[in-house]
């Protein structure tokens, strides 16, 4: 993956498809769950802006950890919201892991800001510590967790009454 | 391991399987049944460097292509071409030389899948020229008859084995140094090759699932039908001491097969192959029907051998014969493309790869192609699991995926065309590397060319990307140049058949 990487940044083409290949299911889970209907716009941008700096990127290792910055500024840019709306602060947090699969993520998802979807993404798909979340984010940590804490609250009682 | 990927078989597409999850990050174990990994590119323990039958890759190729892509370096030997030695009935070569230039000069048609080769080669070459070409493919075929196989199916492997013979290579000390490569890709990525360990369908893993053994044996872990026409294939492996002027292959198409023997010297290719600098070792394959026993099938190799080796009997230090059943890859015949072999996705996260599977390519190409797209699909598989379920998800389709590359690419264009309803059949592709469904990503000589095809409501629109790598100092005054000069010829008819037949050069 790394070879890859330093081939990608020295522009050869081979190398750069190889890397969409690679990125591309995730880039594209990250992006649909923020930005919904335009996730595959917001999947493109974040490509296209990735492969074009590539070569500003020091460490290839670092890979996932920019592009998953990219991926959240795209998708948030996409749906016209870059802030969260505040919250008061979650009293208990519960396990999302256990969902059952039958409910409809989708539509929990819609009911939410696209800074909290993008908090609970980070949060619950990339296994981000709070701190991690809104540092991607540009956020202050408070104002993650109470997103979050909305996000959360949605997704618990769509399941509680389906 | 974390819910690790399991990959059942060790073989090229088994290593790729697991060198292509690891790289994406997945633990993944391999369970191989025999006590060393490698499959069918091993060539058995008796002798090193003599692998099973001969194997020759191509540089446009699959295998060479992902093998490029991942930086895995191994050697690749041109073939050699003095001295082949044609035996046939009227003991001139002139037909065979005749058709294979006027098969050249052919426009870059598709053949079609309906008819037979034969068929449709006497149409296309005349009777006597098709009888020859239907046997030569016996070359590549491995089969007793390939002009009873798809046109389309014999015609693409005719065009590339014997109108781009400037693309073949062997691999340099043996299928086995390619399988090292792999082994050590796949362990210093993370994997863990389990030896000695045959699954049965009690022992079959839970979660994301690669069988990538043979069709059969697929077959039985998975407990289902799983089949596809293959081969039966006569081998002979003889190792001589040293003796004349011997000629590197020995083509032999006389009229009484249907098919051809086809006989290479190995250590033409690479002297030091056996490890003694002047042992000479010869690899001979035949196709042979299912009513033919292995012993006439070695005597007719025999016959030919004697016919074009002076003395080879008497030099003789070891030989050795098989007949190899369903294990030269999947044949399609008449009616039939690889979509319709056996598909890669079995359900329940389950997976087959392998040379007789659903993925386009020649011979272990097949089995690279079906072992990277099985991967991604039980990557894809296993974020299902570890992720909570249900989340939405897009895929980048083959469009978008060339708009990106063209953004990114200073100077490249980006064209695409509506086809109603398919009309235009030449333009229809048959990818040779698993870059995705319906699309075609490749460099020649500086130049970079993708195709996409998405289909679309009443046919299909096909999006190409050109683009020319320039040396640095040149590179951005010059590509925007080309790119302005480029966008006003685009359109034309002439630049479109000028893509067609490079791709099929
Ligand atoms: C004579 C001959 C000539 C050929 N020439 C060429 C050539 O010129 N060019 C080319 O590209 N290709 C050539 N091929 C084809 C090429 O060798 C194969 O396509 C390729 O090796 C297939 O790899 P595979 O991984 O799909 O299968 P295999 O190599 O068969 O690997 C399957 C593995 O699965 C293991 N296994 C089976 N059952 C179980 C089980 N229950 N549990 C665990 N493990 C199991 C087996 O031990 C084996 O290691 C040739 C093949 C032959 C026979």
């Amino acid at each position: 993956m790394e070879d890859q990487v330093t081939a990608a940044q020295r522009g050869d083409p081979l190398a750069m498809d190889a890397l969409l290949t690679e990125l591309a299911p995730w880039v594209g889970r990250l992006c649909s769950a923020i930005a919904l209907s335009r996730g595959e716009d917001a999947m493109q941008e974040t490509l296209i802006l990735v492969l074009r700096n590539l070569p500003t990127l020091r460490e290839p290792a670092a890979l996932r950890a920019w592009v998953r910055r990219i991926a959240v500024r795209q998708s948030l840019r996409m749906t016209g919201d870059a802030r969260v709306v505040s919250v008061p602060d979650p009293p208990e947090v519960p396990v999302l892991q256990d969902l059952d699969t039958v409910m409809d993520v989708r539509e929990t998802l819609m009911r939410l800001s696209p800074s909290q979807r993008a908090v609970l993404v980070l949060r619950d798909l990339e296994d981000l510590s709070e701190q991690e979340a809104a540092e991607v984010m540009d956020l202050p940590e408070g104002t993650v967790k109470s997103g979050l804490h909305r996000a959360r609250k949605s997704f618990r009682q769509r399941w509680e009454e389906g | 391991m974390d819910r690790p990927i399991h990959v059942v078989g060790g073989g090229i597409a088994g290593l790729v399987a697991a060198i292509t999850a690891a790289e994406a990050g997945a633990p993944v174990v391999v369970h191989e049944a025999s006590g060393r990994a490698g499959g069918r590119a091993l060539g058995g323990t008796e002798r090193a460097g003599v692998n099973l039958g001969p194997h020759v890759v191509f540089t446009d190729g699959a295998l060479v292509r992902w093998l490029r892509s991942h930086h895995i370096d191994v050697g690749l030997r041109g073939p050699v071409v003095r001295g082949v030695r044609v035996l046939d009935d009227s003991g001139s070569h002139l037909p065979l030389v005749e058709s294979a230039r006027l098969a050249a000069t052919l426009p870059p048609q598709r053949a079609p899948v309906d008819d037979s080769f034969r068929a449709w080669a006497e149409q296309a070459f005349g009777p006597t020229r098709a009888a020859l070409m239907c046997r030569l493919a016996g070359l590549f075929t491995f089969h007793d008859d390939p002009g009873a196989l798809s046109a389309r199916f014999v015609w693409d492997r005719f065009r590339r084995t014997f109108l781009g013979a400037d693309r073949v290579r062997w691999v340099a000390g043996g299928w086995s140094t390619l399988v090292d490569a792999l082994i050590e890709r796949a362990l210093a990525r993370g994997a863990r090759i389990d030896l000695d360990d045959r699954l049965t369908p009690g022992t079959l893993p839970e979660g994301p699932t690669i069988v990538a053994t043979k069709l059969s044996a697929a077959a039985r872990l998975l407990e289902r039908r799983l089949d596809w026409p293959g081969t039966r294939t006569a081998l002979l492996d003889v190792v001589t001491a040293p003796g004349g002027n011997w000629p590197s292959i020995v083509a032999d198409v006389r009229a009484d097969l249907a098919t051809c023997c086809m006989i290479e010297r190995e250590t033409a290719v690479e002297p030091g192959l056996l490890g003694h600098d002047r042992y000479e070792l010869f690899q001979a394959h035949l196709g042979v029907g299912p009513g033919i026993a292995f012993d006439p099938a070695v005597a007719r190799i025999e016959d030919a051998l004697d016919r074009a080796v002076d003395g080879w009997r008497e030099r003789v230090v070891w030989r050795r014969g098989h007949l190899l059943v369903d294990s030269t890859g999947a044949v399609d015949p008449p009616g039939t493309t690889w979509r319709d072999r056996p598909g890669i996705d079995q359900g329940d996260d389950r997976f087959v790869a392998g040379d007789a599977v659903a993925a386009p390519g020649l011979l272990s190409e097949v089995a690279v192609n079906s072992a990277v797209r099985a991967t991604h699909m039980a990557l894809e598989a296993r974020r299902r699991q570890v992720f909570a379920p249900g989340w939405p998800s897009v895929d980048l389709s083959p469009e978008r995926r060339l708009a990106v590359l063209a953004a990114a690419l200073p100077g490249a264009s980006l064209e695409s065309v509506e086809l109603r309803g398919g009309s235009d059949r030449g333009r229809e592709i048959e990818p040779v590397d698993e870059t995705g469904p319906g699309y075609l990503l490749g460099v020649r000589a500086g130049v970079v060319r993708g195709t996409a095809v998405t289909p679309s409501p009443d046919g299909s629109r096909v999006t190409t990307l050109a683009w020319v790598r320039w040396p640095e100092p040149v590179a951005r005054p010059l590509n925007r140049l080309y790119s302005t000069l480029r966008a006003s010829v685009f359109g034309s008819s002439a630049w479109r058949y000028a893509l067609g037949r490079r791709r099929f050069r």
